[in-house]
């Protein structure tokens, strides 16, 4: 991420990165941002992490952040309500 | 049968209504004003508890070499706008009152100190954050006249400006600015570059956005105390907007943005609620029922599971509070607005969604109409597909529930689907999932 890539690279290498199985163009969004946070060095990685976003944006690969999994906090609303009361 | 699609999820949603839909509802505003009594009070109550135990939360937060914008920070002036919008309710019965002034207790030594007024010699900008729990605390008659001096210094001070600020960030300034002064926000107050002044649509917004189009709606109509009004912004499309924007964030369960837009469609308003925010805030009511609070966007059940102790209390206020406070404060301005109505046409109602497997916020919403409003359905059948990019999906869609949509979301969605066609042409290596 250090290197600055044109837009067709961004597209061969996530185009490349999809057929061989590394990445899932599916994922959301939250997953891609902790797979790329848990990447990268303490300090100093969320603006690498921004301009990944950024650029992942143009090309529609990411549309939307993860769906909230209500079911399984629902499961869980007695204790985190006594966490909160 | 149309699919909507929440991630990984497929939920099968009929096209036609069946012949056995629900009639319209006009919801009580009584009962409305009851439940919203007892929301604010549920909000200060864990405002309070978050600002007692601040400290030994902020343990487990990252700490941040910037002390104007450390979570603690945001906390402090988040719960001072709570209690500043909770202050407007007409009629404040004794529970509120006491809560609000424990609120006030607390916030007298976290939001003024001699730590702040020094850092708004040196950084004015600071003014726009500390402002707002100042003027709550104002607002619960706790004057403080030598902090007040020092914040109108740097607030009116000319290098509030000298920052680079995002369009709904510049009006905040100018909403403190009034606030503090008693005086209406200037009517012809630079919108220049915001969001509203342009014509948004969730087919190609991004959360941020959501962001910036309901702060722009809160700060222009002083959270919901005016009506927006303005001859420079196309009221009808953004009340289209804010409507299709509700039905994309139910179905992401995001109660966060939706309690947001659902003041953003209060100020919209022209005396009514439209179908589908009473309908997002019957879903909000009935998780809040269920659950004794509502979560954030980012809970993890998890994570929670998986920790103890003040680690486990810090992490589900840390998760949560905000959602709390936009829901109180959401609940804060219905109880201002008592002539609103909140009514939802037979016409409206009568969508069905036939899979056990549709998102919880979304079937609360549907619990609590009967059935789900089919402009909320076709929306959300339009708005998937279209911001997956699944073209051939956003067709169908079009083509089952153009009728029931906003016409702002038909217009641009043939428009998505004929720049894509358009660029098919000229590029038909395209990735085969934009095909």
């Amino acid at each position: 991420m250090a290197r600055r890539l044109a837009h067709h690279e961004i597209k061969r290498a996530v185009q490349s990165a999809a057929e061989a199985g590394a990445i899932n163009l599916d994922i959301p969004v939250r997953s891609l941002l902790d797979s790329i946070a848990s990447a990268l060095p303490e300090g100093g990685g969320t603006e690498e992490v921004g301009l990944h976003i950024l650029c992942c944006n143009e090309y529609a690969l990411i549309t939307h952040s993860g769906l909230s999994d209500l079911e399984a906090i629902v499961a869980q609303a007695s204790n985190i309500r006594s966490s909160l009361e | 049968m149309t699919e909507i699609r929440s991630n990984s999820r497929e939920v099968g949603v009929a096209a036609t209504p069946p012949t056995s839909s629900v009639g319209g509802m006009h919801i009580n505003r009584g009962a409305v004003n009851s439940i919203a009594r007892n929301r604010v009070d549920n909000a200060l109550a864990i405002a309070i508890k978050g600002l007692d135990n601040i400290d030994a939360h902020g343990k487990y937060w990252n700490a941040s070499d910037d002390p104007y914008q450390s979570l603690t920070e945001k906390i402090i002036v988040e719960t001072g706008l709570l209690a500043l919008i909770v202050t407007r309710i007409p009629e404040i019965n004794v529970s509120t009152a006491g809560l609000l002034n424990k609120i006030a207790d607390r916030l007298e030594s976290l939001a003024r100190s001699s730590e702040k007024a020094a850092l708004l010699v040196k950084y004015p900008h600071v003014a726009l954050p500390f402002g707002i729990a100042h003027l709550a605390l104002e607002e619960l008659q706790r004057p403080d006249p030598r902090f007040s001096s020092v914040l109108h210094r740097a607030l009116f001070s000319h290098q509030i400006d000298s920052m680079e600020r995002l369009p709904y960030r510049k009006l905040e300034v100018e909403w403190l600015r009034a606030a503090l002064t008693g005086e209406p926000l200037p009517p012809h107050v630079n919108l220049c570059g915001s969001i509203i002044s342009g014509y948004p649509h969730p087919l190609h917004m991004s959360i941020p956005d959501v962001y910036a189009l309901t702060h722009t709606l809160f700060y222009l109509s002083d959270f919901g105390r005016s009506s927006v009004q303005r001859e420079d912004v196309d009221l009808t499309w953004m009340r289209n907007c804010v409507d299709s924007c509700l039905a994309w964030q139910l179905f992401e369960q995001n109660v966060d943005t939706v309690g947001e837009l659902i003041i953003s469609a209060i100020a919209l308003s022209d005396g009514s609620l439209t179908a589908t925010s009473a309908a997002c805030w019957g879903g909000i009511e009935k998780l809040w029922d269920l659950m004794g609070f509502v979560p954030g966007p980012n809970f993890d059940a998890n994570h929670f599971g998986s920790i103890s102790g003040p680690e486990r209390d810090s992490y589900a206020f840390q998760n949560s509070y905000h959602t709390i406070f936009v829901a109180g404060i959401m609940n804060a301005i219905l109880l201002q607005k008592p002539s609103l109505e909140i009514a939802i046409d037979a016409d409206a109602l009568g969508a069905s969604v036939a899979s056990a497997d549709i998102p919880l916020l979304a079937e609360f919403a549907t619990k609590f109409c009967g059935s789900l409003p089919k402009k909320i359905v076709a929306e959300a059948a339009i708005l998937q597909p279209g911001r997956d990019a699944r073209y051939l999906d956003l067709q169908s869609a079009l083509d089952a529930h153009s009728s029931s949509a906003t016409p702002s979301t038909v217009i641009e969605a043939r428009n998505l689907l004929d720049r894509h066609l358009t660029m098919l042409q000229m590029y038909p290596d395209v990735f085969t999932k934009y095909r």
